[in-house]
């Protein structure tokens, strides 16, 4: 008997830049034929108490802000695959370390993205990979953010 | 598809899970073996025509351990490279050629899990998506 709690991959989703980590991990569901976990996961440094006002304003803003996204990026994924396999998401709320250690918990697989370089006049934002693949249940696949090539299926669209 | 092993138990279960992936993909393995200092039988360093022949030694019994272990992933194509660089310079070179590169953390700490340097390097710099593995869990599914 199939254990269908273990049979999906979880992908991490940070930002919509993130075609590298969806071409990988629409090759990765493709070739298991499983289900995909995008997770987006939410800092708490926003999430105020409740009396004040103006971070609890600023916290829903954020929380649909992530919505959007995972929304938007689920359809994207979806275009990717050729079959009829589920994709779900979900918006954890806490550190982004332990909360994908924690969804990794009965996946097959993670995927994330790592990015190389600074953007452009920004400072080099410190990589939270090393954490997630030291931790994880499960197997990481990174997925440096500029790869282009192939293995399997489709191209992207 | 590469993988990088060192010479520790822990190869096995990389091999494994690098012949299960490569399988499930449809992809050639190239397993890359590091050995910066050829050593003999009782592990003394090596020089000269008997670094050669240490090599040499160690590139057969690893080609004997991969088609042991690929016995149930037959239609898998396995070559073997032992080579004399540093293993993430190796690893890295290797994955230059690559669609996918499988790697080994190192096996759980009680308290502090961690990620050796070997695979800290390629995860920076490698030009392909990077497997990491547990090696004493290493059924990748």
């Amino acid at each position: 008997m199939q254990d269908t709690r273990r049979h999906h991959i979880v992908v991490g989703i940070e930002t919509s830049a993130c075609d590298a980590v969806l071409r990988a991990a629409a090759d990765q569901v493709r070739s298991r034929q499983c289900g995909v976990h995008l997770v987006h996961v939410m800092s708490p440094a926003y999430a105020g108490a409740p009396e004040v006002a103006e971070l609890t304003r600023i916290a829903a803003e954020l929380h649909d802000e992530a919505d959007r996204l995972l929304l938007e990026v689920a359809s994207r994924l979806e275009r990717l695959l050729d079959h009829d396999l589920p994709v779900t998401t979900e918006i954890a709320h806490g550190a982004v370390v332990p909360s994908l250690v924690a969804a990794s918990d009965g996946a097959e697989l993670v995927v994330v993205g790592q990015r190389r370089e600074a953007r452009h006049g920004h400072a080099p934002r410190l990589t939270l990979v090393p954490g997630v693949v030291a931790r994880s249940h499960a197997p990481v696949l990174v997925v440096p953010e500029t790869w282009q090539a192939q293995i399997t299926g489709e191209p992207p669209s | 598809m590469t993988v990088g092993i060192s010479a520790s138990p822990a190869a096995h279960g990389v091999i494994r899970a690098a012949l299960h992936e490569a399988d499930r993909l449809d992809a050639r393995l190239v397993v890359v073996h590091s050995v910066e200092e050829p050593l003999d039988d009782a592990t003394r360093p090596v020089a000269g025509a008997g670094a050669g022949a240490a090599l040499r030694l160690r590139q057969r019994r690893l080609e004997e351990l991969t088609s042991e272990l690929a016995a149930e992933k037959a239609e898998v194509p396995v070559e073997v490279l032992v080579v004399t660089e540093p293993p993430g310079e190796a690893l890295l070179r290797a994955a230059a050629e690559s669609s996918y590169v499988v790697v080994t953390r190192r096996h759980h700490q009680l308290l502090f899990p961690a990620l050796g340097g070997v695979v800290r390097g390629p995860l920076n710099r490698c030009p392909c998506p990077a497997l990491v593995v547990d090696p004493w869990s290493a059924t990748v599914t």
